[in-house]
């Protein structure tokens, strides 16, 4: 069910997101630092949840929290001509691929596995 | 357990909705303004640019202040003979060396160019003169290519073969 939701969800999000009109150009910096965290929260999830300490709020609460505070962010240093935007990238772009990982590791593993058992059930 | 299920997937898809309907904005947001350069340039090199113009612009002003000053001394000088002598010989040294008749010596730079055998030759001129009016505008009081002098009068033709004036 979640997994129809994710999909009906990105639909409508495609559908909406090529025929609303587009944003100055200003904000651009803003919006793609927001992607960023919301991402990094995504593949945060996917990785807890092939841990088993999956916690909806959490989830949820780094979502829109992470992507607030980036933008946040990225104002302050706009404010004070520093660009803090691309510690927030960095920072998340490394914790991004750390998951990724994470997740490339189990499924290798579990892979690994299937095929052992697999073998031994021919034998 | 099975409501919380269900609100928990409805949050699910509506997170998955606003992040692809932001992700799909920020693409075309790019996309359009791909076409204008002035919008591409970040805050810091418009910033650049504008502080370049702002040098260009002081230097001018003090050149014309300098020129008003020559102006002002030779209304001065005018009664006096001698200083107006004195002020034409330092003019005619000034033109002399913008006329490329007597050597300059100080503080410069040297460009060395290597040229590929796929540069055509109106490129080659093209980026020659851009290079040279570039060095003019950066304040260069004399230019030489190849031990060529460039003066106002000078002609690019042919640099394959080294011919400039």
């Amino acid at each position: 069910m979640t997994i129809l939701f994710i999909v009906v969800g990105c639909i409508i999000g495609v559908v909406l997101g090529v025929n609303a009109p587009t944003i100055s150009y200003i904000y651009a910096d803003y919006l793609a630092i927001s992607i960023i965290a919301a991402l990094d929260s995504v593949f945060g999830g996917i990785t807890a949840t092939l841990k088993n300490n999956f916690d909806f709020k959490v989830f949820v609460s780094g979502f829109f929290g992470n992507a607030i505070l980036s933008i946040l962010l990225t104002l302050l240093g706009n404010k004070l001509n520093v660009d803090i935007y691309l510690a927030a990238i960095v920072v998340f772009v490394g914790r991004m691929f750390n998951n990724l990982t994470i997740i490339r590791r189990y499924y290798i593993e579990k892979w690994d596995t299937m095929r052992k058992e697999s073998k031994k059930e021919k034998e | 357990m099975n409501k919380n299920k269900t609100i928990m997937a409805i949050t699910i898809g509506l997170m998955s909705m606003i992040l692809v309907y932001v992700m799909f904005l920020q693409f075309r947001t790019i996309n359009q303004n791909d076409v204008d350069e002035i919008e591409i340039m970040r805050e810091t090199e418009l910033r650049e640019l504008l502080t370049n113009y702002k040098t260009t612009y002081d230097e001018a002003k003090e050149e014309l202040a300098e020129v008003q000053g020559k102006i002002n001394e030779y209304k001065q000088g005018e009664k006096q003979e001698e200083s107006t002598i004195a002020l034409l010989e330092g003019e005619i040294k000034d033109a002399n060396m913008k006329l490329g008749c007597t050597d300059v010596k100080g503080e410069g730079v040297i460009i060395k160019m290597q040229i590929s055998k796929n540069t055509s030759l109106l490129d080659l001129k093209d980026g020659l003169l851009y290079l040279m009016n570039e060095l003019f505008l950066a304040g260069a009081e004399a230019i030489s290519i190849n031990d060529q002098r460039i003066v106002a009068m000078s002609d690019i033709v042919n640099p394959r073969r080294f011919y400039f004036n």
